[in-house]
């Protein structure tokens, strides 16, 4: 964040800490308080779990935090995201001038914006991400609170890891790329591949074909398109991926992108969908609770979603559903930190 | 694109999320965080001040801590403190009251209306 201020950069700094410790301190303490009233009794749905977490003070207080914490690091008026780049015209469009490869990044200013896209500002991003230049910058910013101790995209890194105990690969579709956090590992992980990274978000795809070329990467490059609905043809890809990106849309969509991925993929190829699944009730609870908290509005349908099925309406034989560890040691069942559900849901295209 | 961008006043005026059973208690908590956030950067503020003043050799790194206050100085401060506290005090002894006067005399007030 070299390009703000002093007091910018240290109030950021200071929400970042109290993501963390919300995390960190305030979620096990909750967690301990819930367990124990839970005790003795029979907890089946996300509606008990909140009917008794709902009688304890802390729970409360997590909540605002959750809440609030997002809401000032975008919108605080002083030292806000959004207010701090829009203060600095200069020094955003010093980070987003075109790469010099103009084959790096191919925009398409006519595309329209989705509606479901437009109706939510989703992570309280305000106008989402297609609504000023600075948008991609300001989700850059915000987005490794999802990583609290690290404050790097580590998910990432260890998915790519991931990927290449599947194979290798050579061309790869990387569906709701964002700024390019997922991409870039990718792209390192298998040098040999061709990597396309796509989005409809245009700010996030100027600063991933910025920091793709500043990086020397020569294998990925980044273009403006709906994952439900590209341009390619049959069975271009041998991998198909995208972290983060079910959640965020509407259950048609869904459906959409999982034929997609099914039309895009050769035969034989691997369709991995990196996102979130929470199982327990008291997990569902909050889960479902922090959509509300933080405008995540297609979270809970997703989460209910039977994507064994779904996958199966798309083409596919199923899928496979297990969970992935973020981070070292976080699927562990004595985990004692709040962590989004991590989860894969994958599968081969018939040879 | 522009034509098709969300409608970012429409989503601002919506109310904020209320997540305490009482809503003032809402705002209490908004202000201590808004609170806490400027006295993080004032702090922070201060410390790079400090790092500062010690690089360009205005200050070492322990002149600070060591210091003591001339006898003016001391007054300056302790003047500083007492009206701090007492300032705080104010707010829980009843003190803390605007110097105003009643707006209306003839109107007695009533609870939770400017009582």
């Amino acid at each position: 964040m070299s390009h703000f201020d002093r007091s910018t950069t240290a109030f950021q700094e200071f929400i970042g800490t109290l993501r963390q410790q919300w995390a960190n301190q305030l979620y096990p303490a909750l967690n301990n308080e819930f367990q124990m009233a839970a005790q003795g009794q029979d907890i089946n749905t996300p509606e008990e779990a909140g009917a008794l977490v709902s009688e304890l003070p802390l729970y409360h207080w997590f909540c605002f935090i959750e809440r609030h914490y997002q809401r000032m690091k975008y919108s605080d008026p002083r030292w806000g995201l959004a207010t701090a780049l829009a203060q600095r015209p200069d020094a955003v469009q010093a980070r987003l001038h075109p790469p010099s490869d103009s084959a790096v990044l191919k925009l398409d200013p006519e595309m329209p914006v989705p509606d479901y896209y437009s109706a939510v500002d989703i992570h309280q991003h305000p106008g989402n991400l297609v609504g000023a230049d600075f948008d991609g910058l300001m989700y850059q910013a915000s987005a490794t609170s999802i990583h609290p101790n690290t404050r790097r995209f580590e998910a990432h890194e260890r998915f790519a890891t991931w990927l290449k105990t599947q194979g290798n690969f050579h061309h790869v579709l990387n569906m709701g790329c964002g700024f390019g956090k997922c991409g870039f590992p990718i792209a390192r992980t298998f040098a040999q591949a061709q990597v396309i990274g796509i989005d409809v978000s245009a700010p996030c795809l100027r600063l991933a074909a910025r920091a793709a070329q500043e990086e020397g990467l020569p294998n990925v490059h980044f273009v403006q398109a709906d994952a439900a609905h590209t341009a390619y043809a049959d069975g271009s890809f041998d991998l198909v991926t995208s972290t983060q990106l079910l959640h965020e849309l509407p259950a048609d969509e869904i459906h959409q992108v999982l034929r997609e991925s099914y039309r895009l993929l050769k035969p034989g190829g691997l369709v991995v969908h990196l996102d979130f699944r929470a199982h327990a009730p008291w997990l569902r609870f909050l889960l479902e609770g922090h959509s509300v908290r933080n405008n995540e509005g297609f979270l809970p349908a997703f989460n209910r979603m039977d994507m064994v099925a779904a996958f199966a309406q798309a083409g596919f034989g199923g899928c496979s559903i297990e969970p992935f560890a973020e981070t070292e040691g976080s699927t562990d069942p004595d985990w004692p930190y709040w962590r989004f559900p991590w989860t894969l849901f994958w599968v081969r295209k018939p040879a | 694109m522009a034509a098709t961008s969300p409608s970012k006043t429409a989503k601002r005026d919506e109310p904020e999320l209320q997540l305490f059973q009482d809503p003032s208690t809402d705002r209490m908590a908004q202000m201590l965080l808004v609170m806490a956030g400027e006295l993080h950067v004032l702090r922070d503020r201060l410390k790079c001040m400090e790092f500062v003043l010690a690089e360009s050799g205005v200050l070492n790194a322990t002149q600070l801590d060591q210091f003591v206050p001339s006898t003016d100085q001391a007054q300056v401060l302790q003047r500083e403190r007492d009206a701090f506290v007492s300032h705080l005090f104010e707010v829980m002894d009843g003190r803390a009251k605007s110097t105003s006067g009643r707006g209306n005399p003839l109107v007695p007030p009533t609870p939770g209306h400017g009582a």
